[in-house]
């Protein structure tokens, strides 16, 4: 009697709860049909003009679309994923691991980052950590003289004089024995629980980097980091699994992320003396070598069932800087892959590559169009085109909304959209106009 | 991966189709549109304003529907106005009425017992083929713009009124009517609402065309225009053949893409022919081509032009009162009151507002007085007592203080400032004037002593059939018959006249007419 009525209470709360499920996601479901109905009504507008303009409602058409692809594409993320693991041809796959972490002047968050990464699920003889210290002035050193005592595999680099990040990096992957290289930002580490999954899609040949995904781990400092953390889990988990859908990740961040070494070494040195009109490129380094990877013809993905923290901005100041440092990245990096891709996927290069690079490089204009010109010229009011964006970003957020229940940084979403439509989208060209200047300025 | 790259370029490509074919036929649908919500939902609005205004606020919420059946007036109108109406805005401009005098002034029409009356209706009155009760009105609004609809409609709809909108047809076949103009499907939508008639304006003739090689503009209809190519003036046949052409499409757009019969013609600027510049007799040609499109037209009127509503004589030409955009909803009302058929006898000692409208000079409307007098630019002055027209065997008496001036002139048969009858009083005597499509003939001229009659201020004209006699202190001074059948009835007014700018003035403080 009472088990019949526990495996009762059992049924009923797992009928509950599926119910709940059902309700939620379907309550997502129609409130992204409402939005998708309301973007519509948007873009009739513009359809009021298309025999005057028809240029404008082929632009508004073609970026709302691409911005739906985004969520689209990431819709088939998880069949790709098991795609890959389904390419695997080796059984129990271990290979030897690599850490490689630069670092400047980090005594604070190094030692958590260099102990996350020998708690990791891995066996301990087949994981290796190369600290590079590059030139710190505090007590790095120090911190990482006393772990050496602790771990056997720790190996460290010194610099006295600061040479960049992307020679710590290198010397990193030569002084390396791992046949895989997970790279790693001195304030970031990586969940030791999830970290197998980030070394088994490695297993498929075809595979030549993963990207894990990351959060930010001081979120809840200021609206600012909590904006980020939206963002993050926004261009991760929908931005970046859109792209792993079709294989080609064009930046596994640097953060968190791991190669295949036998694809990297090849490219290195070219890689670290990359010029772009005729300096040193000193940002954009993850991008880079990502796009190497690519053009060896490896597959980049991102993996959900990785999990790194890393630390963002908690000042508006350098925010900006980081946002300008990877604008440049990507500006100089889409010229870079614009010479291979198209011949390498033309599915790729043209559903996603070239158009994101023309609606990056034309937002910024319509969004003075929209904002600034037309109100003032024409006395168009910017309501629409507000609006539109807002609604694009509600579509983004139901998604994220379905994928993760349980991250509160939504709403944020929209915040983070209305400052990308008034701000960041302008920070490209100032990226673009200062592209000269080579200085990493955030640290 | 291949399947993920064909799902993934098919649901891209049924979005696209849904955004590019939603946003299509959203685009031309007028009823998704925000404008169409609003006006709904002001519909509720001024649902309630109204209930509040008629029985209070408590009795807005009252749930108890008292039985404000409309009093149908038993009596019949002889005459019927016709309001004109452009846009209706938040603020006020020139042309244009805020949307709170014009709420306003049909709450106060409704309230006052006005019922509108529709195209068809009005024409088959006008046409002495039906009967329409008092206080019957025609509204209508020229341009067929969007904001003649949607801030009015939900007025309409409270208060049970229709209008009719007088659109310029090539907004409907052919050129895009942006944002100003309304659409096809939005006219449709108004025809399906029941309230609203949608007649013609004109095709194409809506704006000011050269008229000669250097600059000179003028109206579509009324003048014969400049042809750049050939450096020379349409002639004349061109400039009918032109002017027919536009009354064609502009019947054939309303008849084929409203199937809606096309009554009445609303001449642009309401010019028909009248400011012609370069044609001589423009009015006759062009309401002579015109009638062969449309059973009756319309143009705006003013005091010169008689009295403002239309009587079932008036066949073709009919006249609106355009409602100017700082009149409030008491001065519509009075202007309306003021056109209503007079009965007789009439007496007047206190002068209403509107009553007396004015064609010459200045016109001064106190309560007990009212003067006539020249302004700096004029010789004289005159006005005529609205309302007045249907009268015909009378006798009128006024009491006249004569200020200064060389005459004093009593109108009767009055139907405007070319067709009249009147008696001119000087000061050594009186003569007897008829005036027909603008001849005066003098029928009768007596010499009078002034004095042996004695220095009375009443004076008086007498009209019976085909008699006009002129009364000093209610005595006959002078008698003449031959009054035209034109002049069969007519109402009554006041001329003065002097030979020097600003120098005539007249007080009248008592006006009676007596039937006889």
């Amino acid at each position: 009697m009472n088990g019949y009525s526990e495996s009762l209470n059992k049924y009923r709360s797992f009928v509950q709860e599926r119910l709940s499920k059902m309700f939620y996601e379907g309550s997502l479901f129609l409130l992204g049909f409402i939005l998708l109905v309301l973007i519509v009504l948007v873009k009739s507008k513009t359809a009021t003009e298309f025999f005057t303009d028809p240029l404008l409602f082929f632009y508004t058409i073609f970026v709302t679309t691409f911005q739906l692809s985004r969520v689209v594409a990431a819709i088939f993320y998880k069949s790709s994923l098991a795609g890959v693991d389904a390419g695997s041809t080796e059984i129990n796959y271990e290979p030897y691991v690599t850490f490689v972490i630069p670092c400047k002047n980090e005594e604070a968050a190094i030692e958590k980052t260099v102990r996350k990464s020998f708690e990791a699920d891995y066996p301990k003889e087949k994981i290796e950590v190369i600290v590079i210290n590059d030139g710190s002035t505090d007590n790095t050193l120090k911190v990482l003289r006393s772990l050496k005592s602790e771990f056997e595999n720790l190996i460290i680099v010194n610099w006295r004089k600061n040479r960049g990040k992307r020679h710590a990096m290198a010397h990193g992957f030569v002084l390396s024995k791992g046949e895989i290289i997970v790279q790693l930002d001195s304030d970031s580490y990586i969940d030791p629980k999830t970290f197998r999954n980030l070394i088994s899609p490695f297993s498929n040949p075809e595979i030549g980097a993963v990207c894990a995904h990351a959060d930010p781990e001081n979120a809840d400092k200021n609206w600012l980091t909590k904006m980020q953390a939206a963002y993050y889990f926004m261009s991760f988990r929908i931005l970046k699994a859109a792209e792993s859908t079709f294989l080609s990740v064009f930046c596994c961040s640097g953060c968190s992320s791991a190669y295949r070494k036998s694809v990297v070494m090849p490219t290195l040195k070219e890689w670290l003396k990359e010029k772009f009109l005729g300096l040193p490129v000193t940002w954009g380094d993850d991008r880079s070598l990502t796009n190497r990877v690519l053009r060896a013809n490896y597959k980049t993905i991102y993996t959900d069932k990785v999990q790194a923290y890393t630390i963002c901005p908690e000042g508006i100041k350098i925010f900006l800087k980081q946002q300008t440092r990877w604008k440049k990245g990507w500006f100089v990096n889409s010229f870079f892959a614009s010479k291979f891709i198209l011949k390498k996927d033309p599915f790729v290069a043209l559903t996603y590559f070239f158009p994101l690079i023309f609606v990056t490089l034309a937002t910024p204009f319509m969004a003075t169009r929209a904002l600034i010109y037309n109100p003032i010229v024409n006395k168009v009011s910017p309501f629409y085109y507000i609006f539109g964006v807002l609604l694009v970003a509600g579509i983004m957020t139901i998604y994220y909304r379905y994928l993760d229940r349980e991250n509160k940084y939504w709403v944020y979403v929209f915040a983070w959209s209305a400052i990308n439509m008034v701000i960041l989208s302008f920070i490209l060209f100032y990226a673009i106009f200062t592209i000269q200047n080579r200085k990493w300025a955030t640290r | 991966m291949y399947k993920s790259k064909i799902f993934f370029s098919l649901i891209l490509l049924v979005l696209v189709s849904f955004i590019v074919g939603g946003s299509f036929f959203v685009k031309d649908n007028s009823y998704l549109t925000e404008k169409y919500i609003v006006k709904n939902l002001n519909y509720y609005k001024y649902n309630f304003l109204f209930d509040v205004s008629e029985k209070g606020f408590a009795g807005a919420f009252s749930l108890m529907n008292e039985n404000t059946e409309a009093k149908m007036e038993d009596t019949q109108t002889d005459s019927i106005p016709v309001l004109v109406y452009h846009g209706v805005l938040e603020n006020a401009d020139e042309e244009n009425i805020s949307i709170t005098d014009f709420k306003n002034q049909m709450f106060a029409l409704k309230k006052a017992g006005w019922q509108t009356v529709t195209m068809r209706d009005f024409n088959a009155f006008i046409q002495g083929n039906a009967t329409l009760p008092d206080k019957s009105f025609v509204l209508t609004f020229d341009d067929g713009r969007k904001d003649s609809y949607y801030p009015v409609d939900p007025i309409l709809k409270t208060l049970d009124y229709n209008a009719v909108i007088f659109v310029i047809t090539k907004y409907i076949t052919e050129e895009n009517p942006g944002n100003y103009y309304l659409s096809l499907e939005e006219l449709k939508q108004m025809q399906k609402s029941g309230r609203w008639e949608i007649q013609p304006h004109t095709y194409d003739g809506h704006t000011f065309y050269a008229i000669d090689g250097n600059g000179g503009a003028g109206h579509f209809y009324s003048n014969r225009l400049w042809l750049f190519e050939e450096n020379r003036l349409e002639t004349n046949e061109e400039f009918l053949a032109r002017i027919s052409l536009d009354f064609a499409m502009a019947k054939n757009a309303i008849e084929e893409k409203l199937h809606e019969p096309a009554v009445g013609f609303a001449f642009p600027f309401g010019d028909f022919g009248e400011n012609s510049k370069n044609i001589e007799d423009a009015e006759t040609q062009v309401l002579q081509i015109a009638r062969n499109f449309f059973p009756i037209s319309f143009y705006q009127t003013w005091p010169g032009k008689g009295f403002p509503t239309n009587y079932p004589e008036d066949e073709f030409l009919l006249k609106r009162i355009d409602v100017e955009a700082d009149w409030d909803s008491m001065k519509l009302l009075s202007v309306l009151e003021s056109g209503q058929d007079k009965e007789l006898p009439y007496n007047s000692s206190v002068y209403r507002q509107d009553d007396w409208l004015f064609t010459w000079g200045d016109g001064i409307i106190e309560n007990d007085t009212l003067t006539l007098q020249s302004h700096a630019q004029t010789t004289g002055s005159s006005g005529f007592l609205n309302g007045s027209y249907l009268w015909d065997n009378y006798t009128f008496l006024a009491d006249i203080d004569w200020i200064s001036g060389l005459s004093v002139s009593l109108l009767a048969r009055y139907k405007d400032e070319i067709n009249h009858v009147s008696c001119v009083f000087t000061e050594t005597g009186v003569r007897i004037e008829e005036r027909i499509q603008n001849q005066i003939r003098v029928i009768e001229k007596r010499d009078i002593d002034l004095a042996t009659i004695g220095h009375n201020r009443k004076r008086g004209v007498r009209v019976s059939d085909s008699m006009v006699q002129c009364l000093v202190n209610e005595k006959v001074v002078a008698v003449a018959y031959t009054v035209s059948d034109v002049l069969s009835h007519g109402g009554i007014g006041f001329k003065i006249w002097d030979s020097v700018e600003g120098s005539s003035n007249i007080q009248i403080t008592n006006v009676s007419v007596l039937p006889l």
